[in-house]
């Protein structure tokens, strides 16, 4: 009976705490919503919406119906079932990508801002110059050089995610070590794992979460940025070549008939990346209640 | 080293350098690695169209490819080759282009200056745009203007700089025709200093800097805002409208002045990043600056030209940031006391 009270109370905690700050904004539940379908379109999309890649040159550019949602692209294939199948290497690979970033982020940025001295010089000057080099271009060459697969795809975009989140967790922790908290765990000696993973990472959350979803969207864009610019895709269903296709080798842009085809991508990308913001924008406020605005 | 000098403006530039030759060497390095990585097609093409022209061995052939376009010389060991190859690097030999026929620097230096012209116009127009409409939201926070203005920014700075571009492209150029399809000028205007040439340059570089524009200003638009809110809460604008200060002058050198600085360093930040998109937005509008020839050379496996591209970027790069690091203590007081004590 109590354990069963106990249980609801954390249930109850843990809405009141997470869930409830998140869809009680509008902008977080339209984020949520936008997750939720994400994940739905890589998980069970391609399950359920059969692929067809034959040509039906009768259906070209056909516009959005019943029987196909998003219209037709030039062979005459549905739209919509290619952007379901081509979901999850858009939305896994930069995922992953973006996971490694923020770790690799997290460690520098803690060995930095905790240790300080000159591991915090070296890496300061690393983000720095990591910085300066224009990464589009070079994840575009580097994709192109390497063998191409899932996993070298992943590591090519998360070289170039982790110097943002050091730097700012470099001052973050700077500034939070002369709290009077944070020094009076030091004066309790309550030793260095304590204070790193107790009294400073919680603060941290915060950074870590925009910083997950800003990576996340920044590396989906370059991924079907580079794809799109001409770099061969693991997939034919990846969006990057869908559009590759449509406006490089068929011109697209300069046929009437395919705007609602053309349209229906880009907004599909706009919204992918508008939701996901909107949801680590609320993951934020979650972990920083002083960002909340609706009480 | 550095704390060997007292003068933190001289010493802030010196490590500045020092960090941007670091950076210069780990592009080097980075596009070393990766020509000898990249897909062996078009060296094998080049050898064997050389081996039969010259009735030689194949991997002479290779030999005189790899010397001659990218001035490796695979004779001697590999720690070896890549002195050289830095060595030719820093003496601005960028090896040679397989598809122009000419040095790479040659190729670039024709383009290069339409990539400078369309970014700096079009950074510099986002930043003082950003600033202006920023300060509005900020002054007037709470208002429907303000709410208007920040949800707008917000959704803007979601959208890649690409689909802005597509969008543009699509409405402005090929449904409506109001805009230029190509090219940085038309084939009809006399090239030189003269009305209609730079009209018809402006007309053509209108679509890229808007697309520059709208990418950025409402990044800087929603900091603005942020800072101005705080800086509306100090004590110090109490003082000085106490001392009768005019809104003039509270406006533009208590306010303006320090919600701005704040924002330079992040410039630095911002120029790599576009410098870097201009690959795509150039591509998109078929304007001839580096970005559109970085796709083209992946296209047509030039290799040398590709390596150039992105060396140059990275240039570009280090010294719009070097430029930014210099004059922020130029225009920030607090640094340039230091800089004197």
């Amino acid at each position: 009976m109590r354990s069963e009270l106990r249980y609801q109370e954390s249930i109850r905690n843990i809405y009141a705490d997470y869930v409830k700050p998140i869809i009680k904004s509008s902008r977080g539940l339209f984020g949520t919503i936008t997750i939720v379908v994400m994940i739905l379109m890589a998980t069970v999309g391609p399950e359920v919406v059969p692929l067809d890649l034959e040509p039906h040159p009768e259906n070209m550019w056909c516009i959005p119906s019943l029987q196909h949602l998003f219209g037709c692209d030039y062979l005459g294939r549905d739209l919509f079932a290619m952007i379901i199948h081509g979901s999850r290497e858009v939305f896994l690979i930069p995922f992953l990508a973006s996971l490694i970033g923020v770790l690799i982020g997290v460690v520098l940025g803690l060995l930095g801002g905790f240790i300080g001295g000159l591991s915090r010089r070296i890496i300061t000057a690393l983000t720095d110059i990591w910085l300066t080099i224009p990464s589009f271009p070079a994840i575009f060459i580097m994709a192109y050089a390497f063998p191409k697969s899932y996993l070298t795809m992943v590591m090519i975009l998360a070289v170039f995610s982790w110097p943002g989140l050091t730097r700012s967790i470099i001052s973050e922790v700077s500034s939070l070590k002369t709290r009077d908290y944070v020094e009076a765990a030091v004066n309790l000696s309550l030793g260095r794992s304590h204070i790193l993973f107790r009294e400073i990472l919680p603060h941290l959350m915060p950074y870590i979460a925009y910083n997950l979803g800003a990576l996340y969207v920044g590396n989906m864009t370059s991924l079907i940025g580079i794809i799109f610019l001409g770099v061969a895709p693991l997939n034919v269903t990846n969006w990057g070549y869908i559009l590759n296709t449509m406006i490089y080798t068929y011109r697209a842009l300069l046929i009437p008939q395919a705007t609602p085809a053309i349209l229906i991508i880009l907004i599909l990308l706009i919204y992918v990346k508008l939701g996901v913001v909107y949801f680590a924008q609320s993951l934020e406020e979650v972990f920083n209640p002083r960002l909340r605005v609706y009480e | 080293m550095s704390f060997l000098i007292k003068n933190i403006f001289l010493r802030t530039v010196i490590i500045r350098i020092l960090y941007a030759l670091i950076t210069i060497m780990i592009s080097a390095t980075i596009t070393f690695f990766l020509i000898r990585n990249m897909p062996g097609d078009i060296i094998y093409a080049l050898a064997s169209q050389l081996a039969e022209e010259l009735r030689i061995p194949l991997d002479e052939a290779r030999k005189i490819v790899m010397q001659l376009y990218y001035g490796i010389d695979i004779n001697k060991p590999q720690w070896l080759q890549y002195l050289e190859y830095i060595e030719n690097l820093f003496r601005g030999n960028l090896g040679y282009s397989t598809y122009f026929k000419r040095p790479v620097t040659q190729v670039i230096g024709r383009f290069l200056g339409w990539t400078v012209f369309t970014l700096s116009i079009g950074i510099s127009l986002a930043f003082a745009i950003g600033i202006l409409i920023g300060m509005v939201a900020g002054f007037r926070r709470g208002t429907k203007l303000d709410s208007l203005i920040t949800a707008t920014s917000s959704i803007l700075t979601s959208i890649p700089g690409y689909i802005i571009a597509l969008l543009l492209y699509l409405f402005l150029s090929a449904r409506l025709g109001l805009f230029p399809a190509q090219g940085a000028f038309s084939p009809n205007v006399e090239p030189g200093f003269n009305l209609p040439f730079i009209a018809d340059v402006f007309y053509h570089a209108a679509l890229p800097i808007i697309t520059y524009v709208l990418m950025t200003f409402s990044g800087w638009a929603l900091l603005i805002r942020s800072n101005v809110a705080k800086i509306l809460e100090e004590d110090f604008l109490k003082y000085a409208e106490a001392r009768g200060l005019t809104k003039m002058r509270i406006t533009t050198s208590y306010i303006g002045k320090n919600s701005i600085l704040p924002l330079v360093p992040l410039l630095a930040i911002r120029i790599g990043g576009m410098v870097g998109g201009s690959a795509l937005i150039e591509s998109i509008f078929a304007y001839p600056g580096m970005g559109y020839y970085l796709s083209l050379a992946l296209s047509i496996r030039d290799y040398g030209l590709l390596q150039g591209i992105f060396f140059i970027m990275t240039l570009l790069t280090i010294a719009g940031v070097l430029i930014v690091e210099i004059i922020t203590p130029l225009l920030d007081p607090r640094i340039r006391k230091e800089v004197r004590g």
